[in-house]
Formats: C-alpha cells, structure tokens, sequence
C-alpha cells in the first residue's frame, strides 16, 4: 500500500570532476534524498491516520489496565500492518518508519515493534503468517521478565548477535509496569536458535524511533497551542521565551531524530550495511528526544501537567516504557560500539 | 583536489592562509564556487546537491564556508539587480576577483536587524552614508555588503537598503580586534560616505525580502555536516593519541556524541531536500544550525573536560583550545541560536515567541 521514496539517480549522481562524491554518511554515497512524502506515501498514511482514529481514540491509548487491544490489531492486520517490507506484504522499511511515527503520534498500545521484529525473525511457516495475520502475539523481552504473557504465544529474545525463540515457559509471578504492560517473571523452557539478530533489530530500532518521534511531536505540539493561549502575568506563556525555547529546542531534536529514522530506513532498504548503526543511531536519537519532549512538556502545562488525568501523564508513561524495554543480553552501549567500528571510520579509531 | 592542500583551513585563526587562498583559487578555476549559478550568469546550473557535495568535503578538510560573494550576495544580485548591476558584478565575484564583508550588526542592532541605525540619504543621485558597523574582517574585503536604513528612523524592516560599498571609500575608518578564537573583529565607522546610487541592489527599502530569500538558498551549506564529522573525527583522534580512547565513560560519551553527529547531518540534509523541492527552508534550516552549533561545542567541550593541562596546549590551528574558542563564536554568527529557537518556535509551533 505505501509508495518508496526514490533516492539518488538522475543528474545528482554525476560525479564532480575528481572531488569524492559520497556524502560518507547516512546515504552510504547516494547523493540525494527526499524527506518530502510523495502522494501515494501520504494518501496511504491518511489512510492509517482515519484507521487510527476509529480504533485507537485517546481512550485507548489511557488504558493503563493492561489489556490488549484486540480491536486495534485486527484492524491493522486487515490493513497490513504487520506485512509491510516482506516478500508477501507491500512496501519496505521506509514504509513502516511511515506507520511507526503514525502510530506514535495516536500512543498506539500494543507490542507493536516486536511484532515487526517477529515476522521478520520467524522463518517462512504458518506461525509467522498467523503473527502477520494479528491472530499470534509476540512478547519480547530479556528474560525472565517478558511482556504479555497470557496473551502472547511467541516468546523472543536475542542471546549475541542471534535470535531464540523460547517453548512453554511458565510464569512465576506477574508483574506490574509503568505503562500498563502485562510483565512476567518467567520460567523460560528450551529454546531454538532463529538466525542472525541483525535484521530484525535494525527493524525493531526503526519503528520504535519513529513511533517516538510521532509520539513526541504530538507532546510538543499540543504543549504549544496549550502555552499559545493560557494566559499568566497578563500574557500568553507563549511569550515568555523561558516556555517557548525549550519547546523549540525539543522540536528540533524531534525533527532530526524524525530524519535520522527516515535515513535509517532507506539504508535498510537499500541493504547498506552501515544501516544497523544509523538504525541503532536513530533509535538513541528519538529516545532522547522524546524523553526531553516528555520533560519539557510535563512543566509548560504547570500543574495540569502532573496529573494521572492531564495530557502528559499517559504518553509519558508509555514512551519511557518504550525507552526501557530491552531484549538483548548484549549491553546497548556494546552492541552499538561495536556496530560503529565496523561501519563508521571513525570509531575504528577508538576501538582498536 | 582538497588532498593537494592538506593544511588548507579557514575555520581556525593560524591556519596555513596560502595554502587556503591557493585552495579557494583552484575552486575558482573549476568554476565550482558557481555549480549552482545559471548558465546565463557564468554557472554551471547543476542541481543543489552537488554545491552540497562540494562544501560538505570543504567543512571536513577544513577548507572553510562558501565564500559570500558567490552565495548570498550572487544570489540576491541575480534575483533582484538590475541587468547593468548582474553585468557589473557576477563576472568579478564568480572570478573571485572581488571579495566581500557583511555590514549588517551595530553595537545597538546585532539579532534585532530591524533597528539598525546606519542612515543612507540620497542626495543628487548618491547616497551618504553616516554610523557604525560591527563584526566580521572588514579590512580584508574589497566591498562590504551594507544593509541600511533609507526609510524613516521607525520604519523598522520597511526602511531598509542594501548597497554595494567600496571599503576603501573616503570617510570609511576599520579598527580592528580579535574575536574570542582570534579571529578579526572589525568595528567599522562610516562619516559622509558617499555610494554611488546605481550601487543600491534592489528597491529602496525592500533590502528585508530579498535577505530572506537569499538566507534561504544558502542555509544548506553553510553550516555544513562535514565540519561536524571533521571535529568529531579530530576529537577521537585527539582522545586516542593522548590515550584516553580506552576509558569506558570516554568511550560511552564518544558513542553519545557519534548520534549527535548523525542527528546534524540528517538536519542538514533536510534543508537540502526543502530547497531542492522548493519548499520553504527556514525552519529547517534554522533547527540545523541550533544542531550544528550545539553538536560542535558539544564536542569541542568534551575534549575540553577530560583532557585535562593537555587539552591546554596550543601548538597547532585545530588544537582542543582553539576549536572550542572558535565554536563559541558559531552559536552567535549567522544568527544567535536564540533567534533560530524563535524561528521555530515562532514558524513551526506558531508560539509568539
């Protein structure tokens, strides 16, 4: 259903007498981007925009209660969701880094990126289309503490650079979470080796960097038209610029981790291999946007913006959630290091 | 080409000058300082990408900014002059045979443009020119780019002009200083300066429009993605050869910046994709130079903070102490980071801000 953005071709790709012409950065040498959507991209997020508000209203992105939005999954599995950037399915990675900054920007609930990471994990068979049909739920986690459990029959998690899958755990004790998320303690029963990790991560990173970028943004523009109107010491807050700056500043780091999950995306696409580190870099980036959003956001609305009921609390609660869920025995900071000195000259140069 | 002059740099004061002059002169030969210009102009009217290109691998070897004669003063010079004035001054600024200087701030009008006091009256087919500029290397420039007041003294953006000086005029006095990273600081003092008026570019008063559109076509590349990799690059060789590159939290920090980086040059290239599909570029332009100033001192202050008595010592132009002096000055040319937040604040959340 989504349309690709074109890179490079055409007149840009020329070379400029000697001059090295890679950018030696996100594009890994293509020379041109377009970070404008063209139409069919933008007719099809509409599309998911309209889904989105007839099964994901606010109230639904509230529910702390910890119960599964079944309707919303049966809507985006009929919508192909789920399918996007697989052989069967339509469209690639820019395409789902389209509907993970949709999704974020309605606080979709749900394990959302780890189904991305599932159905491209999973190898060819009835239990990956029953994951992309939205009829199998995954939780993935470090284990023993795994998201979902009764609800999810597919358990996930990455050992290395690998993904295993485990069979018949069983739940110690549940666990309550900030967001709402059903957790468990789990006793974890064998496990199967599903092949390398790598591609599924760079998906999982993408999706959860544009859902928090959707999600941010939203937190940064609704903070704004707030602080444009109330009115304190006989003006807007709008003009204090001790208000509007920090909403500026949080908008731009929403606007470049925006671009760096798009550029991300398209290196995916492409088949670079320097995208798992702008993948894992655009991640980063979009959770210390959205993690500034959310503090910044919190004190313009003053008191309204600490309570459970306010317009903060909910997306807060959901995106450091989001920020914090692991599920890799690899420290972060490791895995990340180690994907820069193998794609990024310049780390090479710490490393060794 | 740019291997052929390794010691080439602008960015820092004490740099190799010759090396860089001889660097700029062989970009003038190619006619590259004009990818972008129309044919018609001497260009070679090649897409945006390639002047992108081009001072993306300037800002990482250090060879310095697009020169602003051939950017914003060419551009606004093709968009607004007359065809006597193009004929007059393309030829000799593609050439380089000519440079400029910025006469925009004053001690009492720096971010606040609009309230700049410099006064040209026009008097029998000549203006004079009376009152004080601040900032930039004056008496280096053959021509001073001068934005002043034709209107009433509250006229604000509605009575300004921009005209072509010559600086070595009768009643122009340059005192020069230094900027914090060692720069020239030129305060330039103008009493009865006489231009001529046929070196008026553009309608009297109607200089603020045609700044605008002219910031607009060169926000890409002037505060380019390379001379945020560069300074990266510099730090982590830096840290290494003074053996700190193996210290976890250095080595967490360099990760953390290495994301910094990124997020600059995906701004960067945002600006490019906006221009390039002809869409209105100041907003992300100015959240680009927020990031590229804010990723550069972040940078430059890391080196600074655990260096330690090393990161003291200035032997060479790019040395830990003259790059983090020489990024203080980013966050104020160009246009405060102040102003840019506004921008934003202002264009993108519509906040009165």
């Amino acid at each position: 259903m989504f349309s690709r953005v074109v890179l490079g071709g055409g007149k840009d790709t020329c070379r400029l007498g000697r001059l090295k012409l890679s950018l030696g950065s996100p594009l890994g040498g293509r020379l041109s981007i377009d970070f404008e959507p063209d139409e069919t991209e933008s007719a099809l997020s509409d599309s998911l925009r309209a889904l989105c508000r007839q099964h994901c209203p606010e109230n639904l992105a509230r529910e702390v209660a910890g119960v599964f939005p079944r309707d919303l999954w049966a809507a985006l599995s009929e919508f192909g969701l789920f399918a996007l950037a697989t052989p069967d399915g339509f469209g690639g990675v820019v395409e789902i880094e389209a509907a993970g900054d949709i999704l974020g920007s309605f606080v979709a609930p749900g394990p959302l990126a780890p189904t991305f990471f599932a159905v491209h994990a999973l190898p060819a068979g009835e239990e990956r289309e029953a994951v992309i049909a939205g009829e199998t739920v995954v939780s993935l986690g470090r284990p023993p503490l795994m998201p979902w459990f009764g609800v999810a029959s597919v358990f996930l998690s990455v050992r290395g650079d690998r993904v295993v899958k485990f069979e018949e755990p069983g739940e110690i004790e549940q666990v309550a979470t900030l967001s709402g998320e059903p957790w468990s303690r789990l006793m974890l029963g064998p496990e199967k080796d599903l092949g390398s990790a790598a591609h599924p991560c760079a998906l999982y990173d993408v999706f959860v960097a544009a859902y928090l970028v959707g999600a941010a943004r939203k937190l940064v523009k609704e903070a704004a038209e707030y602080v444009a109107n109330r009115r304190q010491f006989g003006k807007t807050l709008s003009q204090f610029q001790a208000i509007s700056h920090p909403l500026a500043e949080s908008s731009i780091r929403v606007r470049a981790a925006g671009g760096l999950a798009r550029l991300a995306a398209h290196q995916v696409d492409l088949g670079l291999e320097r995208a798992y580190a702008t993948a894992q870099s655009a991640r980063i980036s979009a959770e210390n946007a959205a993690l500034k959003a959310i503090n910044v956001c919190h004190q313009s609305y003053g008191a309204m913006g600490m309570t459970e009921e306010g317009p903060v609390a909910y997306v807060s609660r959901r995106l450091r959630q989001l920020v914090n869920h692991e599920f890799s025995d690899v420290p972060r900071v490791s895995s990340i290091e180690q994907q820069y000195n193998e794609h990024m000259p310049a780390l090479l140069v710490v490393a060794r | 080409m740019l291997r052929k002059y390794p010691t080439a740099q602008r960015f820092f004061a004490g740099g190799d000058q010759a090396a860089s002059t001889a660097l700029l002169g062989e970009l003038v030969q190619r006619n590259w300082i004009a990818l972008s210009w129309p044919t018609e102009y001497g260009g070679q009217a090649l897409p945006l990408s390639y002047q992108y290109i081009l001072w993306e691998e300037m800002g990482y070897a250090r060879g310095g900014r697009p020169p602003l004669g051939a950017g914003i003063i060419a551009k606004t010079i093709m968009r607004f002059a007359t065809e006597e004035q193009k004929a007059a001054w393309l030829p000799k600024i593609r050439t380089n045979s000519i440079t400029f200087s910025l006469g925009y701030s004053e001690p009492e009008a720096g971010s606040d443009l609009t309230g700049l006091r410099t006064r040209a009256e026009l008097r029998d087919g000549r203006y004079i020119v009376n009152g004080q500029k601040i900032w930039g290397n004056v008496s280096q420039a053959d021509y001073i780019w001068l934005l002043c007041r034709t209107g009433e003294s509250d006229s604000r953006s509605g009575g300004l002009s921009l005209m072509i000086v010559d600086r070595r005029s009768p009643g122009i006095e340059v005192r020069n200083g230094k900027f914090f990273d060692d720069h020239t600081f030129s305060q330039t003092f103008y009493t009865d300066v006489v231009v001529p008026e046929e070196n008026r570019i553009g309608p009297e008063s109607g200089a603020w429009r045609m700044m605008s559109a002219a910031l607009a076509d060169e926000r890409h590349v002037q505060f380019s993605a390379g001379r945020v990799r560069r300074d990266f690059d510099d730090a982590v060789g830096w840290l290494r050869t003074h053996g700190l590159h193996t210290d976890p939290v250095v080595r967490a920090r360099l990760i953390a910046l290495r994301v910094r980086v990124a997020e600059a040059e995906a701004l960067c290239l945002q600006v490019l994709s906006a221009v390039r599909n002809g869409k209105d570029a100041s907003v992300a332009a100015a959240a680009n130079k927020v990031m590229h100033t804010d990723v550069v001192q972040e940078i430059a202050r890391f080196v600074m903070d655990v260096g330690g008595p090393d990161a003291l010592v200035h032997a060479r132009a790019e040395d830990p102490e003259s790059i983090w002096r020489q990024t203080m000055t980013e966050s104020v040319g160009g246009g405060t980071s102040e102003i840019m937040k506004s921008i934003v604040a202002r264009q993108e959340l519509g906040l009165a801000s």
